[in-house]
């Protein structure tokens, strides 16, 4: 596979290896293209034993994702079949890495009770195995009515890895769709100390602050949404945010006793600022466009208000 | 709701709900604006839900609420200043996130729904609705045997409770009324994968070439 090879040009050639390949090394969430090439794959006959395995265990993968079962169980028999020319690859039942796809196709057919059993044995001889907790907590997130169980048990793998990223995203969205702002708040500062130049997260830092509510949550946000635009003036939705978060904390500001209003003059420029700045902004972004007049409207009745 | 008894649904404004919570919906909630008006004739008692504007497929934060709202506002009154219609923001629509048989609004749609009706002076604010998406209609409308009139309705309509003041009074599914040929319409929509857009979606693809496609508001390009 040269450099020239995208996978458009691997799927109108028919390339039906190669396009398994791309698809694992670019880490693409692709099932259906998975599924159909890695069917007329294994007719090949002259498929070695390693590429078979591999492709053997992406295509059960990708049979769970689109529920394709019968497919998925078929791989599980045929990774274990005894018919391997190469006696140092063949896999047994005591596998671990066998063990992972068998837990995962028993979800894909929602029986939990077995595959929760699988990854308790495979944390029983490893105990920081990361890959089955996580999925511990996947199972308890996949069944409606166990949201309090599934956020305790994902709080419990963040307080042994608080490294994963990806977990601490996952603790924020559960965090929004429970309505705790403060919660996802604190999960975002912790993505953004992992990636304190990435203008999404901020973005998102900001918005949950925003939404939490208060003087001080207020000011927070518009700190962090001018931190996204800053970091990518082509991020129209933390333009938006930063408009939206300077009237949110002059609103909070009028809520508070006039002793403490005197604190947050200095703050309460820098909104204004903020707002006719962001304004001026979004305007020229929309000019000659369809949605300019509309754009024009809601920020005039911003800047009037101020 | 003291006024309206009956609700309408027209076939575009489901067709468009529909549209959403496919591109999306899978293990994400969607959200939008409910437009329509309450029925000028005789029969007084009649508030029709006339079109949708979609806003995001995630859980909704403050900025991406009032902003989708402050421009949909705008752009109604260009529409009425135009005197091209007379719709007026009259309700929130939802689905959840995950799935299940017995389902009621998510927390966050409520909450949307409930500050929304808030802020609204006396009347127009008890007249709020919340609709919501049901995982059960999506599957009947992209089911083979989508002529069948017994499967089960796309939405089911919320109205706030007059004691608790929440979102969890249901509508009776016999008073939502809708056209004859819904469910097909809506199942041909899905099979030709009509374009359908957000504000979440345009706000973060600035700079794409499909960007100045994404005309979330009217979303032209849904034609029934």
């Amino acid at each position: 596979m040269g450099p020239e090879e995208d996978l458009p040009t691997l799927i109108s050639r028919k390339d039906h290896l190669n396009v398994l390949r791309y698809v694992r090394a670019h880490q693409l969430r692709e099932p259906n293209l998975v599924v159909t090439h890695g069917k007329k794959m294994l007719e090949s006959k002259s498929l070695g034993d390693a590429e078979r395995l591999a492709s053997l265990e992406q295509i059960c993968i990708a049979a769970c994702d689109i529920g394709d079962l019968d497919l998925a169980e078929s791989c599980l028999d045929s990774i274990v079949s005894p018919s391997i020319n190469n006696k140092s690859l063949v896999v047994t039942k005591d596998s671990s890495r066998y063990r992972k796809l068998l837990a995962l196709c028993l979800e894909a057919a929602g029986n939990y009770e077995s595959a929760a059993a699988v990854y308790d044995i495979l944390l029983q001889d490893n105990p920081s195995n990361a890959y089955a907790a996580k999925r511990k907590y996947c199972i308890l997130a996949a069944q409606s009515g166990k949201e309090i169980e599934a956020m305790k048990a994902l709080d419990e793998y963040l307080s042994k890895h608080p490294g994963d990223l990806s977990a601490w995203y996952q603790m924020a969205e559960v965090c929004l769709s429970v309505s705790d702002f403060k919660g996802a708040a604190y999960c975002y500062e912790e993505l953004v100390l992992g990636c304190p130049l990435d203008s999404n997260i901020h973005t998102k830092l900001g918005e949950a602050y925003c939404t939490a509510g208060g003087v001080e949550n207020a000011k927070l946000a518009r700190k962090h949404l001018a931190q996204a635009v800053q970091l990518d003036p082509n991020n129209l939705r933390a333009w938006y945010g930063l408009v939206a978060a300077a009237e949110g904390y002059l609103e909070e500001v009028e809520k508070i006793s006039k002793n403490k209003r005197e604190t947050e003059e200095e703050g309460v420029e820098v909104a204004k600022e903020l707002i006719k700045f962001g304004g001026e902004k979004l305007v020229g972004i929309y000019k000659g466009s369809k949605m300019a007049k509309v754009v024009s409207m809601v920020l005039k009745e911003s800047s009037e208000s101020l | 709701m003291s006024a309206a008894h009956k609700i309408y649904m027209s076939t575009l404004a489901e067709t468009k709900m529909a549209l959403h919570s496919v591109k999306h919906g899978f293990s994400n909630p969607i959200h939008g604006i409910v437009l329509g008006k309450k029925s000028d004739d005789d029969n007084a008692d009649l508030l029709e839900i006339v079109d949708v504007i979609p806003v995001c497929h995630e859980v909704p934060t403050k900025p991406i609420v009032d902003m989708a709202l402050r421009l949909a506002d705008a752009h109604l009154q260009q529409q009425r200043g135009a005197e091209k219609n007379n719709l007026t923001i009259i309700g929130w629509y939802t689905s959840n996130a995950s799935t299940s048989y017995d389902e009621t609004p998510n927390l966050s749609a409520c909450r949307v729904a409930s500050s929304m009706s808030s802020s609204d002076n006396g009347e127009e604010g008890d007249n709020f609705i919340l609709v919501l998406v049901t995982t059960s209609g999506i599957l009947a409308a992209v089911s083979k045997d989508s002529s069948d009139s017994s499967l089960s309705p796309l939405c089911r309509v919320f109205q706030k409770d007059v004691k608790t003041k929440t979102f969890s009074q249901e509508v009776d599914s016999a008073l939502v009324l809708q056209e004859n040929e819904t469910s097909y319409i809506i199942s041909k929509a899905m099979l030709k994968e009509m374009p359908i857009y957000d504000f979440a979606e345009h706000i973060s693809n600035f700079g794409s070439d499909e960007w100045s496609k994404m005309d979330w508001i009217t979303n032209s390009a849904i034609k029934l």
